[in-house]
């Protein structure tokens, strides 16, 4: 149920959705946190994680606890690009989902 | 009086069925396309489409401009496919006291994305908490934050029987 990519968005070889030129933390990785809401079912919250992660369920459960219990939960961490499709997707998913830079 | 008794079953040719549907779920049933109207009121909106970073304004603007325009017309469709199958609900008696819908493989996700975007919009709306959620005291019809809260248990009946679904399939 992924929604269609934007121009600019996790298609391979595009560019990242801004650039950054003289940043020197480029190479750090990107961390996608889905943030706790009151709405959504536990068991939705592990589908998503299941669907989109390719994680078994014991792990997809075990992040969706986090988020539950702990407010928020890393549930992946890479490049910059791969970060903001599944962002997108977490959104398409209705998920609140935030990507932010690996602390230095 | 028989209490019809909601279950998602699979049928022959592989569809999901909701059987057993109360006149209460088919009413609630019925007012989610109303429910999806309100996607674009702020609350709602600001649910629904969320920023991608916590601070960084210029990235969030862009995300906004490139990447919400999709998820709209993601939400909007899927609204549009559980309302056309709604259109095809039937009663399983002549006195109907219970209806059915099926719903084909294809569209599973578009009822999924749906009926959550109506538990998230009224969620918004209302701005309700996990307590509002947990509070299992009468409910006074009077008041709408309840009977927001209720709608949103109702529905998520339905959300969790196609959520145990695909969850068994993974």
């Amino acid at each position: 149920m992924a929604a269609p990519l934007g121009p600019n968005i996790g298609r391979p070889g595009a560019a990242p959705l801004l650039e950054e030129e003289t940043d020197t933390r480029l190479d750090l990785p990107w961390q996608v946190i889905v943030h706790n809401d009151p709405i959504n079912l536990m068991s939705y919250v592990t589908l998503v994680l299941q669907k989109l992660f390719g994680y078994p369920r014991h792990q997809a459960e075990m992040l969706m606890m986090e988020v539950h219990t702990k407010g928020r939960s890393i549930v992946w961490t890479g490049g910059r690009e791969q970060a903001e499709l599944y962002v997108q997707q977490l959104h398409a998913h209705q998920l609140l989902a935030r990507m932010e830079r690996v602390a230095t | 009086m028989n209490i019809p008794r909601l279950r998602l079953v699979v049928t022959e040719r592989g569809h999901f069925a909701f059987e057993g549907i109360s006149v209460l779920f088919v009413l609630m049933l019925q007012e989610v396309p109303a429910i999806l109207e309100d996607r674009h009121s702020p609350a709602p909106r600001e649910r629904l489409f969320p920023a991608p970073t916590e601070s960084d304004a210029d990235w969030n603007e862009s995300w906004q401009h490139l990447v919400t325009p999709e998820l709209e017309a993601l939400f909007h469709s899927a609204g549009e496919t559980m309302a056309r199958d709604m259109a095809a609900m039937s009663p399983q008696d002549k006195e109907a006291t219970s209806y059915r819908v099926e719903i084909s493989p294809a569209h599973v996700n578009a009822w999924i994305s749906a009926l959550n975007q109506a538990r998230l919009i009224l969620g918004a709306r209302f701005n309700l908490t996990e307590e509002d959620l947990n509070d299992d005291t009468r409910v006074n019809l009077r008041d709408r934050r309840r009977v927001a809260a209720m709608k949103i248990r109702f529905l998520g009946i339905f959300l969790e029987l196609l959520v145990q679904a695909q969850l068994d399939d993974l």
